[in-house]
Parts: structure tokens; C-alpha cells; sequence
């Protein structure tokens, strides 16, 4: 019997994860702590791989590629420009505070920071809505994105329904019985494995071409209009773009608990001086790819450029590099998919389900893989049948994101600011964000931008406004958050 | 003026990110240095009341938002 390498490797990808998933469920006690947060004792590399493979998907390798076969260079710019410093900067300007009263007062989740720090359950419950309903959708998004690049890059070997349940189902494998430890050590295995076969591919794909001079000489002759900045969008959309997709990165709940899990300050920092090289490494390698592939396979449509990586493979490189390749853009998809659902879970748990039913530690980890088989199965019913409702929320995911922003950071450094003004400062540019996007309120009403700036603006100004106008929290509440900051960040142990 | 290709073929459009990218890991590390202290020792050793939740081990209901 003649088994294809592809297959061959799935196999051995799926029983490395069970056994990752099995090996790392025995060092996980049945507690909230270890099973959500992993103890609070990520080292820096875990941190550092959970923190990127969580931030890279399909996007990465099929949609990024196609945009660059497109546009040329200019797409590196135009998608990650911003981000290789503005996400890092973020874990420092958010996540290091939040990780600090985490640390000391046993938060978990975002609803949980900023509740304490304007003790309030409303903006709790408020954080917590609005997580999840910009979550479970993008969760949906993901695994549909995954399962159409399984699909098609199998060849459509394997059926669209398929695909999806396969990605939800190695997920649930490791993440069931191992927590977010399990996610992370996959991240970490997954993360190396990419950076190593992306880079691989990078060469051998330069090799097959002739060489990354002459493949440029080649560009410059036929193409010459890719080795410039993209002239096919307006500097208002690039501001639009870029600002929406560097501010997001923070508040996606999967990353700000997986800062919270963080061992020590030490190992965050180390995570931040690493990320931007990380991130301009693997984005670099895919614009490249998509370039090149805009001389060595010429003249396709949008929808074939998107698949730009895996036919520079198949038509250029033996069997095992697709099959590489695969499982690379498996692994990604699934890195997002498994982190997503296990917050979810972990918030539903945490912070619904314990303030209403009193529960132990150990039933809030059964709770929390009961929810992880609940969510997955919704997940992939939706999935399936696409509700145009739900993916047109998933679609703005990233805008809903980073409106909430602004509202975190306002509550880490102004102790004026109170429950008032951050409920109302989450939740009116929520609505207006939705406005916008159905179109409901004119246009012009965004000055040219997409509506996430002005949102954004209008969530900082509401914030502030609508705290000053009524009263200012407690002495005591203050002192609880600010105290804590000030016995930090006043005392003389820099560096 | 015609700019070189950096390592013989990263047109200036795109290698200028190179170095964009080991100047942002630069002022992360300057950021580190100049404004990113360690927690104080002690600052964690003694949570009070207010500590539940994910927080905790010992079995304990409730989350570690503690609002009101």
C-alpha cells in the first residue's frame, strides 16, 4: 500500500500532540490556577511562543502571501508595519500592570482586573459580554479559515466538514485534560517547528527560482512596480488598518491571561525585546513567498493568489515539503483555535458561572472542559451553516477589540477614572462601532476612516468625560490598585 | 536616486523593515532599562482578604474580581 508522505505526517503530527497533551495532563493539578493559568509560571520561552504562535494563523501564510503577490513589499508595511512595535509595547503598557495586580490579588481574566479595579461588577459583566461576543465569532472565523486552507490545500482530499471538525477535534485533545499548559507547550513545539519550515521553504523556494538575486532581477525587469510601496491604498486606509490591527493584539483575552500566567517580570520583558524580531522574521518570509510567487506563477485571480504558498510548494518543491507545509498551516490554525476556545471557557467559568453557583477549584476545572466541549460544539455547528450575522461580527472582531483599548488603559493609570465612565466608555462605541458597520449612521460621520479610530477616540474621550463628571471612586479602591503601582514603579530597582 | 538592494535583493521598500524591527527590539530594551521595574520583594508575599478566586488553591468558591 502506497500511503502519500502527507498523510504519513498528519499521523505523526496528531500523535505528538496527544502526546504533549497526555505527558504535560500529568503535571497539571485539578485547580483553577494550574489548569487555566498554567500555575502563573510560564517561562520565557514558553511565553514567548504562546504569545506568538497565538498571534499567527491561516492569515499568515495564505492571506498575507496573496496580499503581497498583489501589492508587492508594500504589504509588510501595510500588515504588520505597526504591530512589530506597537504589540509589544502593549504587553509593557497594559500587560505588565495587569500582570502585577494578577499577581497579587489572584486575577485571571480581564473582567476580573478591571472589576477589581473599579470594584465593580458591572464593568466586570460589561468586559466579560463583550469579550465573548467578539470572541466566539472570530473563533468561528478561525476555524472556518482553517478548515477552507485544509481543504483546498489536501486538494479537497478532505471535505470542508471535515476539516473543521478535525481542527476543533486535535484541539480539544491536549486542551481537555492539560489546560493552558497543554496549549502552551504545544505553541512552543509548534512555534519552533514553523519558524524552522517557513524559513526551509524560504530557501528552497529561492533555490528552485534561481536564486534570491536573479528572482529580484526578474521582478525588476518584468514587475518592478511590487519592489516599490504599494500605491493601491490611501494613506487613511493604512492608518485605518494599521492602528486597528496593532491595538487589538492586547485585548484579545487568550493573550492578556497568557500575560497574566507569566512567571515573572523578568520573563515578560525578555518576550517584548524578542517579538518584534520574531514577528518581522515570519511576516518577512511570507511577503517574500507571495512576491516571488507574483514571477513564478504569474496572472492569478485573488482567490488562487491567497493559496500563493502552498502552489510555489507543490509546483516547485518534493512531496515532503507540501506535506511540511500542511502541517505548518495546520499547526498555526490551530494554535489560535485552541487558545481562544480555552478563554472562553475560562471566562465563562471564572466569571459567570462561579458568581452565581459556589463551586471548588477542582469543579471549576471539570466546568471549565465541560464549557471547552460545549464551545467547540457550537463553534462548529456555526461554522458550518454561517450565519451571516455572526460572521459579519467576526468580520469587525478586531475593530471591537481594540475600542476596548483605551478603557484599559485609563483604568491601569488614572485613579480618577470610575465604573460610570468605563461602562459607558465600553459600551456606547460598541454600539456605535455596530452602527457604523450596518450602516446606519452615514459615513462621513468617520472623517474617511474605518470606524474603529473614531470609536476608539470616542471611547478615550467618554472615559474621561463621563468620570469627571460623577463621583470619584473611594480613597480605599484607589489605594488598592495604585498603591500597589506605586510600591513598583516608585521604588529604585531598575536595572 | 536609486537606493541598493539590501544582501542583493531586498529592495529599500521592504528592508528598511529589518532595521524598523531591531530598532523597535532596541526600545523595548530601553524601555526595560529606563522605566520597567521589578516588583519590590514582598509585594506578593502577603495577599489579603481580597485574594480569591483564580487565585487561590484551597478550594474556594468565587473569582478573583471580588466587585461589588
Amino acid at each position: 500500500m502506497n500511503i502519500p508522505v502527507e498523510w504519513i505526517l498528519l499521523v505523526l503530527y496528531v500523535l505528538f500532540l496527544v502526546g504533549i497533551g497526555g505527558y504535560v495532563a500529568t503535571l497539571t493539578r485539578n485547580t483553577r490556577e494550574d489548569y487555566f493559568l498554567a500555575g502563573r509560571g510560564l517561562g520565557s520561552l514558553a511565553i514567548f511562543m504562546a504569545l506568538f504562535a497565538s498571534n499567527i494563523t491561516a492569515f499568515t501564510i495564505i492571506g498575507h502571501a496573496g496580499l503581497a503577490y498583489e501589492m508587492g513589499y508594500g504589504a509588510f508595511g501595510y500588515v504588520i508595519g505597526w504591530s512589530i512595535f506597537i504589540t509589544p509595547f502593549t504587553y509593557y503598557l497594559v500587560g505588565y500592570r495587569s500582570w502585577l495586580l494578577g499577581k497579587r490579588y489572584g486575577y485571571a481574566t480581564q473582567p476580573q482586573v478591571f472589576g477589581g479595579i473599579l470594584n465593580s461588577r458591572a464593568v466586570s459583566l460589561t468586559f466579560l459580554v463583550l469579550l465573548l461576543f467578539y470572541t466566539l465569532p472570530y473563533m468561528v472565523l478561525s476555524i472556518r479559515g482553517g478548515a477552507i486552507t485544509f481543504y483546498t490545500v489536501t486538494g479537497e482530499a478532505v471535505s470542508f466538514e471535515v476539516a473543521a471538525a478535525f481542527i476543533v477535534g486535535i484541539s480539544l485533545l491536549y486542551t481537555i485534560p492539560a489546560g493552558l499548559r497543554g496549549t502552551v507547550w504545544t505553541d512552543v513545539f509548534q512555534g519552533i517547528f514553523f519558524l524552522v519550515v517557513v524559513v526551509l521553504i524560504l530557501f528552497a523556494v529561492g533555490v528552485e527560482l534561481g536564486g534570491f538575486s536573479a528572482i529580484t532581477q526578474r521582478l525588476l525587469e518584468e514587475d518592478p512596480v511590487l519592489m516599490e510601496r504599494s500605491q493601491s491604498f490611501s494613506t487613511i486606509d493604512w492608518f485605518s488598518y494599521s492602528f486597528k490591527n496593532s491595538l487589538a493584539v492586547i485585548v484579545f483575552p487568550q493573550m492578556f491571561i497568557r500575560i497574566l500566567a507569566t512567571r515573572n517580570s523578568v520573563v515578560m520583558q525578555k518576550a517584548t525585546v524578542f517579538y518584534p524580531l520574531a514577528l518581522a522574521l515570519v511576516f518577512g518570509v511570507s511577503t517574500l513567498l507571495g512576491v516571488w510567487g507574483s514571477i513564478a506563477i504569474p496572472g492569478l485571480g485573488a482567490d488562487e493568489a491567497s493559496y500563493i504558498v502552498p502552489a510555489l510548494i507543490s509546483e516547485h518543491l518534493a512531496p515532503l515539503w507540501a506535506a511540511l507545509g500542511l502541517v505548518v498551516i495546520l499547526s498555526v490554525i490551530k494554535s489560535s483555535v485552541d487558545s481562544q476556545l480555552l478563554s472562553v471557557s475560562h471566562m465563562v467559568t471564572d466569571d459567570f458561572l462561579s458568581r452565581y453557583i459556589k463551586i471548588s477549584s477542582r469543579q471549576a476545572v471539570l466546568w471549565g472542559r465541560v464549557f471547552l466541549v460545549i464551545f467547540s460544539g457550537i463553534a462548529y455547528y456555526i461554522a458550518l451553516i454561517e450565519p451571516a450575522a455572526i460572521m459579519a461580527v467576526a468580520e469587525y472582531a478586531f475593530s471591537g477589540f481594540s475600542i476596548m483599548l483605551p478603557v484599559m488603559i485609563t483604568a491601569l493609570y488614572w485613579p480618577r477614572a470610575n465604573k460610570y465612565g468605563v461602562c459607558a466608555a465600553l459600551i456606547v462605541p460598541a454600539v456605535m462601532l455596530q452602527l457604523w458597520v450596518v450602516g446606519w449612521l452615514p459615513s462621513w460621520t468617520t472623517f474617511g476612516f474605518m470606524p474603529v479610530v473614531p470609536a476608539f477616540f470616542l471611547a478615550a474621550l467618554l472615559v474621561v468625560v463621563v468620570s469627571l463628571l460623577t463621583p470619584e471612586p473611594p480613597a480605599s479602591q484607589r489605594e488598592k490598585t495604585f498603591g500597589l503601582f506605586r510600591k513598583t514603579f516608585n521604588g529604585v530597582r531598575l536595572h | 536616486m536609486e537606493l541598493p538592494l539590501l544582501w542583493g535583493f531586498m529592495p529599500f521598500a521592504f528592508s528598511y523593515y529589518v532595521f524598523y524591527a531591531l530598532l523597535a527590539s532596541a526600545v523595548m530594551i530601553l524601555i526595560i532599562k529606563l522605566a520597567w521595574p521589578h516588583p519590590p520583594e514582598g509585594l506578593f508575599e502577603h495577599p489579603n482578604s481580597e485574594n480569591q478566586g483564580a487565585g487561590q488553591e484551597n478550594g474556594e468558591s468565587g473569582n478573583g474580581g471580588n466587585t461589588s
